[in-house]
């Protein structure tokens, strides 16, 4: 297990240095000159300007410089200042990080609640009706647009029976039950897609489990399927599920990004958004930075756990 | 696939609705100009917002202009980007995923680190990096899609690969003095395209919803060709004025992207012995 653990983290580390160089390196992928394509038509013409924005951006040292420079920053905890607002990044995106992680985890909560029980409806009645409507419901998630759902949903409960707001934000400890009001919508929203791919996930798993030879023991012994199906089989196929919903984590988070833009919520994914339109290249460096650390960080706990869960699995 | 094949496949339920949908699309896609009713971009300013009638059959928009005809032609749009970026992207893909399984070693390793590292952005926030870099097109957008997928094909083709290299017919060509591309190319290459074929299918329909949402945010296809994100993009300010722009265009990318993810799993349906593992029930 020490070995595997030594072995994976080394992995991340090599994975982790990749990200950091593609997520500095991306904003300067443009031909030409980053400064005068930040100022754009207004400023361009303006010397001073031009001069004071190469210095900011440090575009007159060498980009391996520039890279180190802007590393060992991050790792004090430095991501520099936004080129829009002058603000310091780092505070800037835990501010932003709450919205954004409370949207993620009531859509996670969502997708789980309705994906287990039809995930193993759709296993225990393989080939029937029930199987086919699950997998509709599965593949209907997956392609349901989660940003249409959520105009859709503004349009119906918001703006015809007038049940919820249309959009906006409270911090939830500020006032918890009007926070997770307007959080419902785009909470739904947002878990349509995690919610297919984990029905297919159970229902795959699921299966797989009830083939075992233990299910074919429990059997043998009497045990009610009823019990069978929740006791014996789901049990060991939520291993699996387990790990897909980790590592649809960051497609969750980023999947927030046109949400939060629907629902107006001042979250990670709308800062993302309002930095490319300003071309605020040090926001979206450090947006782009943050969000791949949290996907290589949960990937990298899914498999450890899955790993400490079952012993079959070694790392080759 | 021939007659015999093809009546098989169509004998589940989901596969005729899935063929239905994706030939409705494609079709709308080619023939647009002689399907549509009206000039999609034509501005009717006697008939701003109305709602469906016999004549325009989705209503029009804040310029007048036909719905339905603005969405047949956005068919284009989602076809080509759909097609194009997961071209690019299991071309690219799979060549260094038979390149990493079958060399192995630190060609390998160094592949692999470099698709874990892209892997490790999600799509739409590596797209938008993206879009920050090269500004918004539908060049771009067909980019950074193909940039975001390509991991997912290296990796299955090296998984792939890596189950077939040890296998006799793979030996016995090695043995008669193949060299490396005739026996990736010609021997191994035939035996993984299967699984990656489905594995496309289901890609083009998160394409389409990708290139969907980043119109949606104004940073993909400009105004005023017709993409069902951009339409989307301006039929959400009149959403409660005149919500059957919004309603329409959502229900084209849904039912297209249903077709195209029912048309894969179907595909990966038929490879998979365990999706008919036997259950009592």
């Amino acid at each position: 297990m020490a070995r595997y653990v030594w072995r994976r983290a080394l992995t991340a580390l090599v994975v982790l240095f990749l990200v950091s160089v593609i997520s500095f390196i991306i904003v300067f992928v443009l031909p030409g000159d980053t400064a005068a394509a930040i100022l754009g038509e207004d400023g361009g013409l303006d010397r001073e300007r031009y001069e004071a924005l190469r210095e900011t951006l440090g575009l007159n040292k060498p980009l391996i410089t520039r890279y180190v420079e802007w590393v060992t920053g991050v790792l004090r905890g430095d991501f520099g200042v936004s080129l829009r607002t002058s603000e310091e990044i780092g505070p800037a995106l835990l501010q932003r990080a709450g919205p954004t992680f409370q949207l993620a985890i009531m859509a996670m909560l969502i997708a789980v609640a309705v994906a287990i029980p039809v995930g193993v409806a759709s296993a225990v009645r393989q080939g029937t009706w029930v199987d086919t409507a699950g997998t509709l419901l599965a593949l209907s998630g997956i392609a349901t647009p989660g940003f249409w759902l959520g105009i859709m949903l503004i349009l119906v409960f918001a703006v015809w029976l007038k049940w919820l707001p249309p959009s906006g934000y409270v911090p939830i400890w500020e006032s918890p039950l009007e926070s997770v009001r307007l959080m419902i919508l785009p909470a739904v929203a947002l878990a349509t897609a995690l919610m297919g791919v984990t029905i297919r996930q159970v229902r795959t798993a699921v299966i797989e489990v009830l083939g075992e030879d233990y299910i074919t023991t429990a059997r043998a012994k009497g045990v009610r399927e009823r019990q069978i199906v929740y006791r014996h089989a789901l049990r060991n196929a939520l291993l699996p599920v387990v790990t897909v919903i980790g590592l649809q984590m960051g497609q969750t988070l980023a999947g927030a990004a046109t949400i939060e833009v629907v629902f107006s919520i001042p979250g990670l994914g709308r800062l993302a958004v309002d930095s490319i339109f300003f071309r605020d290249f040090t926001m979206i460096q450090a947006v782009m930075l943050l969000f791949a650390v949290i996907v290589l960080a949960s990937s990298f706990l899914t498999d450890l756990l899955y790993a400490r869960l079952d012993p079959r699995i070694r790392y080759r | 696939m021939n007659t015999q094949a093809l009546k098989d496949f169509l004998s589940s339920p989901l596969a005729v609705i899935a063929v239905t949908l994706v030939g409705a699309a494609v079709f709308s896609a080619i023939f647009a100009d002689l399907v549509a009713p009206f000039d999609p971009n034509k501005q009717d300013y006697s008939a701003v917002l109305q709602s469906p009638s016999a004549e325009h059959w989705l209503g029009t928009d804040q310029l007048g202009r036909d719905m339905l005809s603005r969405l047949i032609h956005g068919s284009r749009i989602a076809v080509l980007v759909g097609l194009t970026s997961v071209g690019f992207a299991v071309s690219v893909g799979s060549l260094l995923g038979l390149i990493a399984g079958y060399a192995s070693g630190i060609l390998d390793e160094a592949i692999m680190r470099l698709v874990d590292a892209i892997l490790a952005f999600p799509s739409i926030l590596l797209a938008l990096g993206i879009m920050a870099a090269l500004g918004p097109s539908l060049t771009t957008i067909v980019i950074a899609i193909a940039i975001g997928d390509m991991p997912v094909f290296a990796r299955l083709t090296r998984s792939q690969v890596l189950s077939v290299r040890e296998r006799d017919f793979v030996t016995a060509a090695t043995a008669m003095g193949a060299r490396a591309p005739r026996i990736v190319f010609r021997h191994i290459w035939p035996h993984v395209t299967a699984p990656i074929v489905a594995m496309a299918t289901l890609h083009v329909g998160l394409a389409i919803l990708t290139e969907a949402g980043l119109s949606f945010l104004g940073l993909g296809v400009q105004p005023p060709t017709a993409s069902w994100g951009t339409i989307l993009r301006s039929g959400f300010g009149y959403i409660e004025v005149a919500p059957w722009i919004s309603i329409s265009s959502g229900i084209f990318i849904f039912l297209t992207v249903l077709g195209v993810s029912l048309l894969g799993d179907e595909l990966r349906r038929k490879q998979d012995p365990r999706a008919t593992a036997t259950v009592r029930p």
